[in-house]
């Protein structure tokens, strides 16, 4: 039964396989189903500490899930990933102090403006792929730190920046119903399972076919039919709107954010992981913040200098693109691809 | 009558330890030499290590002590377990590492914390976990503005209004530029201490923000020039002020302005670096004393550094106030019962200390009971470059910072 699912994430498969087009329900529940065993798991079996971070992991997996989309779909480099989260983030910080409304109206605010923010830095993609757009890119994710760094954050402030210059920082209100770290940790697995139904039937239906055609070579795509410039602008679009929901989620964890960590590197970083999590499979993404979080967050506990995370991610990614160009979920789907293969006999041979 | 009888066994006791340290070298605890083997006491520590800068001196020298502590009884034959956390510069590291510290190791106590982004992440999670902090170096504001986080330091603009009191006082100066880093509740908020001083004294003061990052040092330079101010005040740290000196002198401006700066170009190596131009003309703010004062709290802590730290570990200002944290925390435990020590009863021994002794500070610390902020050490010493080497010019003297009557007020209270 995986083996069914798993072809259709890989570009590839989906092109050629016009034939038998299987219902898109099913991988979506499977998505559903594999989120809730994993939430579940890590909701009972962690400390305060772990908790924290697959907080973050599973938030910051969001935005990777949008980069994947550009860079597994259409196969464009955009290197100010991280800095779209950080305009999430910013978004939903200054609406939630300002204002105080509900979690979710601050976190849709985020999600919005980082979208319309991520259009914007997609503007040059209309034009421009392979490393002028990375570089575009990078520069972009490098004015936010500028930027970011003499800003900051919100903290309930007055004043368009909403610093606080009196007392102490506010911090960002958690949503109602999820004010505990082991609820609000459930909050974040069910936004970000949302968001991965919502990418991965993207990929299943029309856009999907749509940024494959995209991906051949825009005159097909033109011959085909397909809006080249609503569809690419849809892509960066919605990256951006996950991007900006995982910067809310981001500040919902720890109540703000800090400057300091939306360096034009973070982008880098998470481009990096995004490549070795493996950018087809929709499980990918969950797989690169885990590696984005829970990684450093393991050093941390085992008392490895933080540095060595570094390290360990160019290694990675050096692994990745030289022998496993699908990243790790690529490899997991091949091999239950393959288990599956085993008990289905003799499809195999 | 009692107060001075309280000065005159202080003084006693001052003089015994000291002559005692003549003997013992190394003094903690209850200087029995028999370790401690009870059931450790957990205390916590996050620091900055790995980062923009590494911030981690202080908690290596609160480590030093623990070692001691524990090696000379500990806390009534209970050894102290010290677990120190490095948050990478990053808050949500800092919130994680604190949910560990507290929540899943059970920590009592946190001890010489130093990180730039740790208080404002954690402040409010200490407060509801009803921890106490006794941090080493605070830098942002959020560091002394926040209930239940009491730093050993003076911090950047206590530090840098300490440095203009000077200019004020001793070099009067009549206008000021001041240059910070445009780091928000660091540079802004140390240059608006002199802005605001500026107005209530009736002299001139121009902020200049930059990029600590990327920034043109002559540019940065010639534009605080340009107002001619009788002196110019930084507020950055030593690898960020000595480009900005040197560039200050390649423009002859040595000549004509006298720089000054908080203690974050207190540093050693400094004076020997920007060379003998500077000599008489390059004056630092110090949050501690002398790093080599012959004093005896001083000399212990360089001979505890000695016998139970590393050989790698710094001894400068930050190794002095993580230092100063863990001797504090350990005056806290000893008053306590140690087969009574919980987070609650830790708690509430650290909110009472005050008349803490120590001639590394300017005047005794205290935590600040009921106290929304903390900023006790508040008086500080100036030094001059000078032969290569620090020349300290002042005694302790109150920073004049306007932003400190809440705590000047409430020091009242206390005599």
């Amino acid at each position: 039964m995986n083996a069914e699912a798993v072809p259709m994430t890989q570009p590839q498969h989906s092109m050629s396989d016009t034939i038998r087009r299987p219902t898109v329900a099913f991988p979506l529940l499977l998505i559903v189903l594999t989120m809730a065993i994993f939430s579940v798991a890590v909701a009972f079996l962690s400390n305060a500490f772990w908790l924290s971070a697959c907080t973050s992991a599973v938030a910051l997996s969001l935005s990777v899930t949008g980069l994947a989309v550009l860079y597994g779909q259409l196969g464009l480099v955009s290197l100010c990933q991280f800095a779209l989260v950080g305009v999430g983030g910013w978004v939903a910080l200054r609406i939630g102090h300002a204002y105080h409304p509900p979690f979710e109206l601050s976190m849709l605010a985020g999600g919005v403006v980082a979208a319309l923010v991520g259009l914007v830095f997609g503007i040059p993609a209309l034009r421009l792929r392979g490393l002028y757009l990375a570089l575009v890119t990078l520069m972009l994710a490098g004015t936010f730190q500028t930027i970011i760094s003499a800003w900051g954050f919100p903290d309930g402030g007055p004043g368009f920046l909403g610093r606080a210059d009196g007392a102490g920082r506010a911090m960002l209100a958690r949503p109602s119903m999820a004010t505990g770290a082991t609820a609000y940790f459930l909050y974040v697995c069910a936004m970000a399972t949302l968001g991965f139904v919502v990418m991965q039937w993207h990929k299943l239906a029309k856009p999907g076919r749509a940024w494959a055609l995209i991906r051949k070579g825009e005159t097909v795509a033109v011959a085909s039919g397909v809006n080249v410039l609503t569809y690419k602008a849809w892509a960066f679009a919605l990256s951006g709107f996950f991007a900006g929901i995982a910067g809310a989620l981001l500040a919902g964890n720890v109540g703000q954010l800090d400057g300091r960590a939306f360096s034009a590197f973070e982008s880098l970083n998470l481009f990096a992981l995004t490549i070795v999590g493996g950018s087809y499979n929709w499980f990918g993404a969950l797989i690169a913040g885990l590696l984005l979080r829970a990684v450093p967050a393991l050093l941390t506990d085992l008392g490895i200098d933080g540095y060595v995370t570094i390290g360990i991610f160019g290694v990675a990614l050096f692994h990745a693109l030289a022998t496993a160009p699908t990243g790790i979920a690529g490899q997991i789907s091949a091999l239950i691809a393959r288990v599956g293969r085993l008990f289905s006999g003799r499809e195999a041979a | 009558m009692l107060k001075i009888l309280k000065v005159m066994a202080a003084s006693l006791t001052l003089g015994l330890l000291s002559a005692l340290s003549a003997h013992a070298a190394v003094s903690c605890g209850d200087n029995s030499g028999k370790p401690a083997t009870g059931e450790p006491i957990i205390i916590g520590a996050i620091t900055g290590k790995t980062g923009p800068d590494d911030f981690s001196n202080s908690t290596k020298s609160a480590l030093a002590y623990f070692n001691c502590l524990n090696a000379n009884g500990g806390i009534k034959g209970r050894p102290v377990k010290y677990l120190v956390e490095d948050d990478q510069w990053n808050p949500e590291t800092a919130a994680q590492l604190a949910a560990k510290l507290v929540n899943d190791q059970k920590a009592v106590l946190m001890v010489g914390n130093s990180s730039y982004v740790e208080c404002g992440a954690n402040a409010e999670f200490y407060k509801k976990a009803g921890i106490e902090v006794i941090a080493g170096v605070g830098v942002p504001r959020e560091c002394f503005f926040a209930q239940n986080y009491a730093p050993t330091n003076a911090g950047p603009r206590v530090s840098m209004l300490g440095a203009m009191g000077y200019a004020l006082d001793k070099l009067n100066a009549k206008s000021v530029a001041c240059i910070g880093p445009n780091i928000p509740n660091v540079g802004t908020w140390s240059c608006d201490g002199v802005v605001s001083l500026a107005k209530e004294k009736g002299f001139k003061a121009e902020t200049i923000l930059m990029d600590p990052g990327s920034a043109d040092a002559t540019s940065i330079i010639l534009k605080a020039a340009a107002s001619k101010p009788d002196v110019i005040v930084l507020g950055m740290s030593k690898g960020v002020a000595v480009p900005l000196l040197t560039a200050a002198e390649e423009q002859g401006l040595n000549q004509t302005i006298t720089f000054l700066s908080a203690a974050s170009a207190y540093d050693l190596s400094v004076p020997a670096t920007i060379g003998p131009a500077w000599d008489g003309k390059f004056f630092v703010n110090m949050e501690f004393n002398d790093l080599q004062a012959t004093t005896p709290d001083n000399q212990n802590w360089l001979a505890v550094m000695d016998k139970y730290g590393q050989k790698s570990d710094p001894r400068d200002t930050f190794a002095q106030a993580g230092y100063l944290a863990a001797r504090i925390a350990e005056k806290a435990l000893m008053t306590l019962d140690p087969k009574n020590i919980t987070r609650e009863t830790v708690s509430a021994a650290v909110r009472q200390v005050k008349g803490f002794q120590s001639d590394i500070f300017c005047a005794p610390w205290y935590f600040g009971d009921g106290q929304p902020r903390h900023n006790a050490n508040s008086s500080t010493r100036m030094a001059v470059s000078e032969g290569g080497k620090w020349k300290v010019v002042s005694d302790c003297a109150p920073s004049p910072d306007p932003e400190l009557k809440d705590v000047r007020a409430f020091e009242a209270t206390m005599k």
